[in-house]
């Protein structure tokens, strides 16, 4: 062996990071050879010089108040779900009576401040844009399905759909266990475009707990088992239903590129209507 | 959500999450450069784990979160403005990969005495995002390669091999800027 393939242990020894093994392994190298250990000698040099150097700068005084306040207004515009304001309305004593009004109300607060409502399409955008935006990292990534598939069967009680599409590679999956219930989320790239699919059981729509539908697009997807909208920014979103799921497609591709893609995967989806 | 919940979300939050800026701060500091940046990279990581905080799921590793949070609202930020020299810098940590072992360079003591903080800064920030991430986290902050690992999602061994090229190119670069500043090496 050459003393390159003693460098990484080197640095493993200066971190005190070896197992018993490699440090009686790296040690008989060392005893020989006069290189290797001023190398040993300098990593530690330039490590001890770095933390003495380099001593922690505490966050300025402001930045924490600047943090706070971000918080507390955070806090304050936030309705919180459709669903929570529900309960917390149905909740309460005398409200019963007061229900419709209650509903009017919340409705008109998340129309107000503009929130994200509890809507499958909205949800599947706002998040398509946290994962592509990579605020959240994928919890398993993995570009083999029956992998991914053994993933979410432990989380989920509906199927989930990982098709094998044309040209797509698989990219991996987030459970979002959001208070509205538990939403599985697959992520393909096509072309160095993102498909991202999102999923629900279709049986939990719309109660308690769970996402809502529009009344219309749910008709639809009742009588042709396929929904396709554009967004005004040019984002496609397609709905279909296969059995128990739910499932929504995300893209930036023309609603007719995914829907190619899909039907790649799943062939029955467009000759199930 | 009922007042209530909201208000225990935000004390949780406060008491979990908060205790960390410093860290944070620390770290985004030494990954920008600029004190201004650190802050507003701080902030923002804030707002987006506050937001998201659903989706911690407690007793896990609350800093590791909070880091991947920081560390992807750096490169969505940071990636997008410069793309071009990590490439360079990284090409250049291959090659000094390959054509040496390490033998040869001098003693680093006396070389890095005559440096001041603002090179070893300059240095650092010189260093590929994925290098000086492992660097800073190991040298700087004393974490585990364990901890490391979590924290940006890679193997052990991975850790292991990012910090060594990292500390290797680091060396080149403040052994540069010890010349630069006049210390003579003696075996030059």
């Amino acid at each position: 062996m050459n003393c390159n393939s003693y460098q990484e242990l080197i640095t493993g020894a200066v971190d005190g990071e070896l197992t018993q093994e490699e440090k009686r392994f790296l040690s008989l190298h060392l005893e020989g050879c006069a290189g290797c250990r001023s190398e040993y000698d300098s990593e530690i040099s330039l490590k001890t010089f770095l933390r003495e150097t380099m001593l922690g700068h505490d966050a300025p005084a402001d930045l924490l108040k600047a943090v706070s306040d971000d918080l507390r207004g955070q806090m304050a515009a936030s309705p919180g779900s459709w669903v929570d304001r529900w309960k917390e309305a149905f909740s309460a004593p005398f409200a019963r009576p007061a229900l419709a009004l209650g509903l009017t109300v919340v409705l008109a607060i998340i129309f107000l401040t503009g929130q994200p409502s509890n809507d499958i399409i909205d949800q599947s955008l706002a998040r398509y844009e946290m994962v592509t935006e990579e605020t959240f990292t994928v919890q398993y990534a993995s570009s083999e399905p029956a992998i991914l598939k053994t993933f979410f069967e432990a989380r989920t009680d509906f199927p989930v759909l990982i098709p094998e599409m044309k040209d797509c590679k698989l990219l991996g999956g987030v459970l979002d266990q959001n208070p509205n219930g538990a939403v599985a989320e697959v992520l393909y790239d096509h072309a160095s475009e993102h498909i991202f699919l999102s999923q629900i059981s279709w049986n939990s729509l719309g109660k308690e707990g769970s996402l809502s539908i529009e009344a219309d697009v749910k008709e639809q997807l009742l009588k042709e088992n396929l929904f396709i909208r554009t967004m005004p920014n040019g984002n496609s979103v397609v709905l279909w239903k296969k059995g128990a799921t739910l499932c929504a497609a995300v893209s930036t591709m023309s609603s007719d590129d995914l829907i190619y893609c899909l039907t790649s995967g799943d062939p029955e989806l467009l000759s199930q209507h | 959500m009922p007042k209530h919940e909201r208000s225990q979300k935000h004390k949780d939050f406060e008491e979990e999450a908060l205790p960390h800026l410093d860290l944070l701060f620390n770290f985004a500091r030494k990954m920008t450069n600029s004190s201004e940046d650190a802050s507003d990279l701080v902030q923002e990581t804030y707002l987006k784990a506050y937001r998201f905080w659903h989706s911690y799921e407690k007793g896990t590793n609350i800093k590791a979160w909070l880091f991947r949070i920081l560390r992807n609202t750096y490169i969505n930020r940071y990636r997008k403005e410069s793309k071009g020299p990590d490439e360079v810098d990284f090409e250049s940590v291959q090659n000094l990969n390959h054509k040496s072992n390490g033998h040869g360079t001098p003693p680093l003591d006396q070389a890095l005495g005559s440096l001041m903080e603002d090179d070893v800064s300059t240095a650092i920030a010189s260093l590929p995002d994925d290098f000086r991430t492992v660097v800073i986290l190991c040298d700087i902050e004393g974490l585990s390669y364990e901890e490391i690992a979590e924290f940006v999602e890679c193997p052990i061994g991975t850790v292991r091999s990012r910090l060594h090229r990292g500390r290797r190119f680091l060396r080149t670069q403040l052994l540069e800027y010890a010349r630069k500043r006049g210390y003579a090496n003696k075996s030059n």
